[in-house]
């Protein structure tokens, strides 16, 4: 059993100077990870940890005109009333997340550097063109979420910087797709979601884009774009070239299973041309 | 570690270390005796606490993670009018509480009671999620519930 140091850092800056001096001190927001697959009475942890969970500015959440911003400790709860989970179904998908009683603890950073496989909520934040916000010592840096998985589709973190933000555009929604795959998502197993959002505009598809997340993460923005700029409702054949696309990228991964997972695009995409403007 | 926090209204004051789980400390050195925690996944709902007001699964939580926070235990609510009806209630709806389940039903149902203004049936439902037993019937369960509050609320207005 071997204990820990632990820090209770007050203000970002106090969180920034110590990850400077101490680089393998290990963050902990909410601790749910932690507790659910540790089974052991006792926990174990780095020599050194720090807990992130009373940092005001890692708590806030802030709307403007354009976008919404939340701290990465802000818990999966205190997510259930703002965009984009204002949507009934974006937050059914927030509720099937464990129980309320996890959910006011487990935090939304900590369900993004989960790091082992990709958790409930990234497709659907994938699809919302999340932003995410990291903190380096000296130096702030933004990347799209997609981007926290490689050319394989595996999830990649980089150590030495904290996930502080997580930031997303506001845009009307017309077409809101979810649908639950495979297995068990937490802590580990093959199931994930499949998640499509699209915006129509005057009779045009002005945004559509298709996630599947899971222990990888997959996406064929070739197929997405031949379907932005479409007219609506999508024309027979654009529909097929869009299947046919999918299908053989779906082919070329080499992991996700094209049979199950084409009828699932397929029904998306139906969703779609039921959507109304 | 030395930790402060708030249980049950009085400010506790704890040494903890990083391996221990918070339900471990609030039943040895905090003296709690209505959570069991037998799972340690946040399965069996035995171990629930409110945290800010809000159920948490206390064998999830690092015990550091108590620092400053304000912790509320089924204890905190025995000897509050509302807990007897609530108690008596659903008993006269025929939910004989296991012993196992009754720390995790009787605090959603004061956390409802008090704290919620006015919580839909939908909201005392889900509640009950975070409880995993099967003995209790949800329907009597919210109806205990929403006729206490109905009631505590007439009482409050005559008065």
């Amino acid at each position: 059993m071997n204990l820990s140091e632990i820090h209770y850092p007050r203000s970002l800056q106090e969180l920034m100077l110590l990850l400077e001096r101490e680089w393998h001190i290990q963050i902990v927001a909410g601790g749910t990870t932690f507790g659910c697959i540790q089974i052991s009475r006792y926990l174990s942890f780095e020599p050194s940890i720090v807990y992130i969970g009373q940092i005001p500015e890692l708590r806030s959440i802030h709307k403007t005109e354009r976008m919404i911003s939340f701290g990465a400790a802000c818990t999966l709860s205190e997510l259930e009333h703002v965009y984009p989970f204002e949507h009934g179904q974006a937050r059914k998908l927030l509720h099937a997340i464990g129980t309320p009683a996890v959910r006011n603890i487990a935090t939304i950073g900590g369900h993004l550097m989960y790091g082992k496989r990709f958790l409930s909520l990234w497709a659907l934040l994938a699809c919302f063109d999340a932003e995410l916000e990291f903190r380096a010592f000296s130096k702030t840096s933004t990347k799209n979420i997609w981007y926290s998985a490689d050319e394989m589709g595996m999830p990649t973190i980089e150590s030495g910087r904290l996930l502080t933000r997580i930031r997303i555009p506001l845009q009307s929604i017309d077409h809101l797709f979810i649908q639950r795959i495979g297995g068990a998502v937490f802590p580990d197993g093959d199931g994930g979601y499949l998640v499509s959002v699209a915006t129509i505009d005057r009779r045009t598809i002005s945004n559509f884009k298709l996630v599947i997340a899971g222990p990888r993460a997959y996406r064929d923005f070739d197929a997405e774009q031949r379907i932005i700029a479409a007219p609506y409702p999508l024309p027979a054949r654009i529909m097929q070239t869009v299947m046919r696309m999918y299908a053989e990228s779906l082919r070329k991964t080499n992991f996700w299973n094209v049979e199950l997972l084409l009828p699932l695009i397929s029904q998306a995409l139906e969703a779609l041309q039921r959507s109304t403007e | 570690m030395n930790i402060e926090f708030n249980l049950n209204g009085s400010v506790q004051k704890v040494v903890i270390t990083s391996v221990e789980r918070a339900i471990d400390v609030l039943t040895r050195q905090c003296g709690i005796k209505s959570l069991s925690g037998t799972c340690l996944e946040g399965q069996c709902g035995t171990c629930l606490i409110l945290l800010e007001g809000k159920p948490v699964y206390s064998c999830l939580m690092p015990a550091f993670m108590l620092r400053d926070h304000r912790v509320e235990t089924t204890e905190y609510f025995t000897k509050m009018r509302e807990y007897s009806l609530l108690n008596s209630e659903l008993t006269k709806e025929g939910s004989a509480l296991c012993s196992s389940c009754h720390n995790g039903i009787m605090l959603m149902g004061m956390m409802l009671i008090r704290s919620v203004p006015a919580p839909t049936r939908g909201e005392i439902l889900s509640s009950l999620s975070n409880v995993h037993c099967d003995s209790i019937d949800p329907d009597d369960f919210a109806d205990a519930v929403l006729k206490i509050i109905q009631d505590l609320g007439i009482a409050r207005k005559m008065t």
